[in-house]
């Protein structure tokens, strides 16, 4: 809930209030020390007006912004030294003025405590509201951060969701679906248990949370089988599994996200075959993951090609604090003078299975 | 009338095959991979309409159809292009959304068969000057070839009457295309209008020069020399911080 503070209304009660008390003084004065009503107008005024200048000072100057000798001292000490000043003042600079009046000159010394009481409960009282109107500045801050705060989560939330669901793949599967109900029903229904598997799978998988790898070649099979139904007649895929240890553990969004990356750039960055090898092994500790696929040398990247790359990097900074775990490699095979050479983009992804164990 | 189906998704073209069974007047004479097949398909055979996918092997829908000089009526397929659905409403005669509907289809099917009766061409201007996506290349015909030219590689651009000439360092390459719509499209900071006939990539140039009593020109680092006028000078000026 926002607070409001109505700063003008504060503003201008304060000056109504000084007003009044200038007013009192000034009767004050004139009717029980007899002073002349010119100077004794003069006075109240201007010791209000003097008075007024300390309130603000309270209210706006830096030493003031809730330091912690008022927020948890006495209130009435720094008030008290206040009044003092504002006595010590107003006295000087008005009997400066009137130094040929004795009546005023001599009233001073018997108006001294009432001034001294007066202002102390003034100060006092504009030390209390400035801590309260900073307080409630302060929850007010509080408030608006906090909305602040949960909109980004809501935008990251629902940026994650539209990651793991990649629109793109998700309409062009139930296009292909759609395509097979007829013809081949029997297919359709095969797809339909592989996308759902799919998205299912990938709805559950948390960031933080490693997964088991079969998990996520498991998942990796389901997405590679619904793009073989939507491009079979290009894709050509060889797998070489070499790690078959049950219980290790890997980041999800690693694997997954280089796996489309390289289906992505083989299939609209060429034409004809596209055949993509994947190979899983350990090595001293570290799970090998590679993946190549043939990229068009001449061809100029469409946009948002490349994102998927610096993304998984980025991610692998955050679980591994390192920036050598991804290698990417350009190659160019040309196996003898008859056969045209195959540019091939190499992915090698390297996962500390070590710290990925809980 | 005369339909060519292009899409790299063989099951999203038998789909649209399948739906269009029902439209007698549809006649489905050629089905392409991509947009290098389109391109053929559409010189060769002529047809009436096209059903054209977006994202497709090397050059997107959109490429092809800046590459045809007399483009047929056109409806869009595409799954989830968000940058393009704007596009579409204003430029195409229909898009339909993956996976395609057959009441979407017959609609589209419909506008198709009242453009036919009306006068109207779909110009070729209108398919791609509201693209609000910005080039990040230049896609041209060579001898019926296509050719991908990255932006790094163009030195500059030059108006040529209907054409725009797109020269690379040793060579140019003639687009049938206006200047102001490379102007939009092209990266505003790495091209700029210093002529009303040149359009030139800051990255290529060796120096600026005075050549007459305020008047300037641009030396390119292939030694070519472009006059500047008074507002390009003040561009390039912004724009190279001298």
């Amino acid at each position: 809930m926002p607070i409001n503070v109505n700063k003008l209304n504060i503003k201008l009660s304060t000056l109504i209030l000084l007003f009044t008390l200038a007013g009192g003084q000034f009767l004050w004065l004139h009717f029980t020390f007899h002073i002349d009503p010119l100077i004794a107008g003069v006075d109240s005024l201007g010791s209000y007006f003097l008075m007024y200048g300390l309130v603000l000072f309270i209210r706006y100057s830096p030493v003031f912004y809730i330091p912690k000798y008022i927020k948890y001292g006495i209130i009435e000490i720094p008030s008290f030294i206040l009044t003092m000043l504002w006595v010590y003042f107003s006295k000087h600079a008005l009997l400066g003025f009137f130094d040929h009046n004795q009546p005023y000159i001599d009233s001073w010394d018997k108006t001294i405590i009432g001034r001294i009481i007066i202002g102390w409960l003034l100060l006092s009282m504009a030390i209390i509201c400035h801590l309260i109107l900073a307080e409630l500045k302060k929850a007010e801050e509080a408030v608006k951060l906090q909305e602040q705060a949960e909109n980004l989560r809501k935008e990251a939330e629902l940026f994650k969701l539209r990651q793991q669901l990649q629109p793109h793949f998700l309409f062009n599967s139930l296009n292909s679906i759609n395509a097979l109900i007829n013809k081949q029903p029997k297919e359709a229904r095969i797809m339909v248990q592989q996308l759902s598997d799919y998205l299912r799978n990938t709805l559950k998988k948390e960031d933080d949370q490693s997964v088991l790898l079969k998990e996520e070649l498991y998942d990796l099979q389901l997405y590679l089988s619904i793009e073989k139904v939507r491009f079979g007649h290009r894709l050509k895929i060889t797998e070489d599994i070499q790690e078959n240890n049950e219980s290790t553990k890997v980041p999800p969004f690693l694997i997954q996200p280089l796996v489309e990356n390289a289906i992505k750039y083989g299939l609209y960055g060429t034409t004809g075959e596209v055949a993509i090898t994947i190979s899983v092994k350990l090595y001293q500790g570290n799970l090998i993951f590679k993946i190549s696929n043939p990229y068009d040398k001449d061809g100029v990247t469409v946009k948002g090609t490349g994102f998927g790359l610096e993304s998984i990097k980025r991610r692998l900074y955050l679980l591994f604090a390192r920036n050598d775990l991804l290698k990417i490699e350009k190659l160019t095979i040309k196996p003898d003078e008859k056969t045209a050479a195959v540019h091939l983009f190499v992915a090698t992804l390297v996962i500390p299975i070590e710290f990925t164990k809980n | 009338m005369r339909t060519i189906i292009i899409d790299d998704e063989p099951l999203a073209r038998s789909l649209l095959i399948e739906l269009l069974e029902d439209h007698k007047d549809i006649e489905v004479i050629a089905e392409c991979n991509d947009g290098f097949e389109g391109l053929k398909a559409i010189q060769e055979l002529q047809p009436e309409l096209v059903f054209l996918d977006i994202q497709m092997p090397k050059i997107t829908g959109f490429e092809m159809l800046e590459l045809l000089d007399n483009p047929p009526k056109v409806i869009f397929t595409t799954a989830y292009d968000e940058f393009a659905l704007k596009a579409f409403e204003v430029n195409a005669l229909d898009y339909l959304l993956k996976p395609v509907h057959a009441e979407r289809l017959s609609g589209a099917l419909g506008k198709v068969r009242n453009y036919a009766k009306g006068e109207n061409q779909l110009s070729k201007g209108q398919i791609t000057s509201q693209l609000p996506e910005q080039m990040q290349r230049i896609v041209v015909k060579v001898n019926g070839e296509v050719k991908i030219l990255p932006l790094q590689d163009v030195f500059y651009l030059e108006a040529a009457d209907d054409y725009v000439k797109i020269h690379t360092g040793d060579k140019y390459y003639l687009k049938h295309q206006t200047m102001s719509h490379f102007e939009q499209h092209l990266p505003e900071h790495q091209f700029v209008r210093i002529h009303r006939s040149y359009l030139v990539n800051i990255q290529h140039i060796h120096k600026v020069d005075l050549y007459e009593k305020e008047q300037y020109c641009v030396i390119l680092r292939n030694d070519v020399r472009l006059q500047v006028s008074r507002t390009g000078y003040a561009k390039l000026k912004a724009e190279l911080g001298f």
